[in-house]
């Protein structure tokens, strides 16, 4: 395609053209310069309706959507502070934990912070933590479960690396734990220094506050237990969680009614529906590059210039930072995996290690100025100027990129519990 | 003028006619889901035909999903320059590049049908008797729907931008 090729699509896309359409316009133009049939695309397009594990991401997202519409996020955060409040810095630390597991549900959509900044600043502010620590903590958090199962990033992944995924999902936990673990030390340290309110532990608000949210702590258990326990596949996990979800949110607790439900799966589909429109556009491309041998070319040019595995992984995490602050996480996964993968393999990378290295990379990229998403997000749910927000997450960003050169360097973290 | 208003009703009565079909398909999907689980492990038969009519659901509600996206401007979309330029010039580039996109979904329009054709002529059935080229008809469809709506969209804000800046 040439210069011509690569630039006409970037200019598009520079003006704010829908991603797929980008997508599609530069797969129309290739196969016409190549002489093939249009309805290649479609063909492609067609992979939509027979992907194996592609029914999950619908199906997860709704349940993350439902129950970012109950009351659950609030009963989250009263049971864990209840347990964790007393310790110093304990309710950030509990900030990190409640976003971490309500991303991991909700897929890190930007829902995190929307559904949780709320809650958590006004808790924190009234424990006398400084604004700017809150501040940070919270936009960098938004992201910040996105290594755990089910989230909709891995499965994306997953998807289009044509990888295992209950693989993938083992794999990240332990990256995961690593990234909360070291926010935490911080949080302790910065709660200690700040002399923050300390609540005294109360056993009787613990037992409140774990009646009140019996129905929503076997969750977890029913997304891993069924997949692990070989009851089900990961699709068939997805639906006894918003089975789950909807008989818990609207037959026990009734923070959703029968009539909040259209508007909540519609609110869900769309995002669904902006996603897998690019998913499917994408198939094409991932042909387009590789009859271009776009990768090979790339592992050429690399080869030349850099030999150890070492240095590749550092030019790796730079370009994927980048690319994960500029693009965004999903089309970065998307458009970016069937770029980088071979490469990487080339490099003796393995794909489920490289899929940690991506998402955190991603993940961090998305709090990131000066793109970062989180950042934008936050500054409209907190009302604050984005470069406040910049200084803001500085510490956090430290502190996950050394927890993303653990990942990136110590492989083991990743495939330790990988058969 | 009537003609117009009619023109709107029908407009909206489209836009209602497929959130519902959405929504109906997203429940029939979890149902779907729970029937194929419910066989597989109550009397161990998997049931063959749930797989791909679920497969053929997804492709059903993410097409169905980007045309409401596509409605309510949602598309997912690198915006860095958006912000940096004059109001007066952003209709105008907005316009440009909804016409575009219209431009791209309706050259998708033909190919898509020739796909469905070619499974028509093969009569192959999905479920219950469901012909494989109606399942597959969506994407002409849909791509025809989200051309429309980029179209009128592009040229309501070449409109509005123009007379914005007399």
């Amino acid at each position: 395609m040439g210069i011509l090729g690569s630039l006409f699509p970037l200019f598009l896309a520079l003006v704010g053209t829908p991603l797929f359409i980008v997508i599609a316009a530069s797969g129309l133009l290739s196969l016409y310069m190549e002489g093939i049939d249009s309805s290649a695309l479609i063909i492609e397009l067609y992979k939509l309706a027979h992907t194996p594990t592609l029914p999950a991401i619908p199906v997860f997202a709704l349940a993350g959507y439902l129950l970012a519409a109950s009351k659950a996020p609030q009963r989250l955060v009263r049971l864990s502070d209840a347990l964790l409040g007393w310790l110093p810095g304990g309710l950030a630390v509990i900030a990190l934990l409640v976003s971490a597991v309500f991303t991991a549900l909700t897929g890190a959509t930007g829902l995190t912070i929307i559904a949780l900044g709320g809650l958590l600043f006004p808790a924190l502010q009234l424990q006398k933590y400084p604004e700017k620590f809150s501040l940070g903590l919270l936009t960098t958090s938004g992201t910040l479960g996105l290594l755990f199962p089910p989230s909709f990033p891995i499965i994306l992944y997953g998807v289009v690396a044509q990888i295992n995924i209950d693989h993938l999902f083992l794999a990240g936990i332990l990256p995961g734990l690593l990234m909360i673990f070291l926010l935490s030390l911080y949080s302790f340290w910065k709660g200690l220094q700040a002399r923050v309110a300390r609540p005294r532990f109360s056993a009787r608000e613990a037992w409140g506050a774990f009646r009140e949210s019996i129905w929503e702590l076997p969750l977890p258990f029913v997304v891993l237990g069924g997949i692990y326990g070989g009851y089900v596949a990961v699709s068939e996990a997805a639906v006894l969680t918003v089975l789950y979800v909807l008989i818990v949110e609207m037959g026990v607790y009734r923070d959703i009614r029968f009539r909040d439900l259209t508007p909540i799966i519609i609110k869900s589909s769309v995002l669904v529906g902006g996603i897998l429109i690019i998913l499917g556009v994408s198939f094409g491309l991932t042909n387009t590059l590789i009859t271009e041998e776009i990768p090979t070319k790339i592992l050429d040019f690399m080869r030349s210039r850099v030999e150890s595995p070492w240095v590749f992984l550092l030019w790796l995490n730079l370009f994927l930072l980048a690319a994960g602050c500029l693009l965004g996480m999903f089309p970065a996964l998307i458009v970016l995996v069937p770029l980088v993968l071979p490469v990487a393999q080339a490099y003796g990378l393995h794909p489920v290690h490289l899929g940690m290295i991506l998402l955190t990379n991603l993940e961090i990229g998305a709090s990131l100025p000066p793109l970062g998403v989180n950042l934008f997000v936050s500054s409209i749910r907190f009302e604050r100027p984005v470069l406040e927000l910049y200084r803001a997450s500085i510490p956090y960003i430290l502190i996950l990129l050394v927890s993303l050169a653990a990942i990136t360097y110590w492989p083991t973290l990743s495939l330790v519990f990988i058969p | 003028m009537p003609h117009s208003n009619s023109f709107k009703t029908l407009g909206s009565f489209y836009d209602r006619l497929e959130e519902i079909l959405l929504v109906s398909l997203v429940i029939l999907m979890v149902t779907l889901g729970f029937l194929q689980i419910l066989f597989r492990n109550l009397i161990s038969v998997g049931i063959v035909w749930i797989d791909s009519l679920v497969r053929h659901l997804v492709l059903w509600i993410a097409l169905l999903g980007a045309s409401v996206a596509t409605r309510e401007n949602r598309h997912i979309t690198i915006d860095i320059i958006s912000g940096r330029v004059t109001p007066g010039n952003y209709f105008w580039v907005q316009g440009a590049v909804q016409l575009f996109s219209a431009l791209v979904c309706l050259l998708l329009v033909y190919p898509a049908v020739r796909f469905v054709q070619n499974d028509y002529v093969a009569g192959k059935t999905l479920a219950f008797g469901i012909p494989l080229w109606l399942a597959q008809s969506i994407m002409p469809a849909m791509m025809m729907v989200m051309g429309g709506r980029f179209f009128l969209q592009g040229i309501k804000k070449l409109f509005s931008g123009n007379r914005g800046r007399r």
